[in-house]
């Protein structure tokens, strides 16, 4: 008799367990195929990722549409906001690059803007975040490395190499400073795209523990997490902007490097 | 910033360890690296520092 209700009760016991809300804040992290596409071995298909970088151009291209419709003198409030926009990457550019820096204003322009609607996109319930995916940040970031390199080979030639060797340094110290160096370049992209997706990756991950507390404790302890979430909501859209701002920022500076030869 | 020292300092070990396995100096290459890698990292870090300061008034 005991047998039987000790065994019904590890049943029941298997049941709750399997019933209740599973914790898993890395959920909205799954990358998940929509269309399986592999033509010549390349794996192209579109994923909730591509997708939601889709969406985040298009919010882009939209808004500035909208912000543009009827451009007028006394600019209205959607338009004073992209013109805002426009003069806030401008500044960055001529600040970080110089008077040189306005054939790169455009790509400059293009990446902060995905950037950041990548990161704010993300924060809708149900979507995904594209730039917390580490291979998104990392072609981001390997393209604007292998600009870097070009531009500096195209500009200066051989002459780039000396990008390597600081200048006013005794002979030899040389040995020491150029691996240093060489390493220091190597680490620019890597830096740059852990920086963003690690950054991505972890605020939504305590949205994701915050929102759960919030949904399954009782009431009277989930109004604590649930304010913290909407508290946190808010910090994360600025650190979207952050973290799409200092992406630039970096993008200008490892540009200005390759064109100006000097740290 | 502390993403630059981590990242400067595994660079500079994975540099060292592939050396190694080139010449077959385990494992004077890596510690060598290491030390490199540890340095640029320190040195990202001043640098970024320096230049808040220039630009503070």
């Amino acid at each position: 008799m005991l047998l039987t209700t000790t065994a019904i009760s590890v049943d029941a016991a298997h049941a709750a367990a399997a019933a209740a809300p599973r914790m898993d804040p890395l959920h909205h992290f799954q990358v998940v195929k929509y269309i399986q596409m592999a033509p010549f071995g390349l794996d192209v298909s579109i994923s909730n990722s591509v997708v939601w970088m889709w969406i985040s151009l298009a919010a882009v291209f939209f808004f500035f549409r909208y912000a543009f419709r009827r451009p007028e003198m006394v600019p209205g409030r959607m338009q004073s906001v992209a013109e805002a926009g426009y003069l806030f990457i401008r500044g960055i550019v001529d600040e970080n690059i110089g008077p040189s820096g306005k054939p790169f204003f455009p790509m400059v322009f293009t990446l902060f803007f995905f950037v950041l609607f990548c990161n704010w996109t993300g924060l809708i319930p149900g979507s995904f975040t594209a730039t917390s995916q580490l291979i998104v940040t990392a072609t981001l970031a390997l393209g604007i490395f292998f600009l870097s390199i070009f531009l500096g080979f195209y500009k200066h030639g051989l002459k780039f190499l000396g990008f390597f060797v600081p200048s006013g340094l005794p002979v030899l110290l040389l040995p020491l400073m150029v691996p240093i160096e060489i390493i220091s370049f190597l680490a620019r992209p890597v830096s740059l795209s852990v920086r963003l997706f690690a950054n991505m990756t972890a605020g939504h991950t305590v949205l994701g523990v915050l929102f759960f507390f919030a949904a399954t404790l009782p009431w009277i302890g989930s109004w604590l997490p649930f304010g913290f979430s909407v508290v946190f909501t808010a910090v994360e859209i600025f650190i979207g902007f952050i973290q799409a701002y200092i992406f630039t920022i970096l993008t200008c500076v490892y540009i200005n490097d390759s064109l100006h030869l000097h740290h | 910033m502390a993403t630059d020292m981590v990242v400067a300092t595994l660079i500079g070990v994975g540099m060292g360890h592939y050396l190694d396995e080139w010449l077959g100096l385990h494992p004077w290459m890596t510690v060598l690296f290491f030390l490199f890698g540890a340095v640029a990292g320190f040195r990202a870090v001043y640098r970024a520092a320096q230049e808040g300061s220039s630009q503070a008034p």
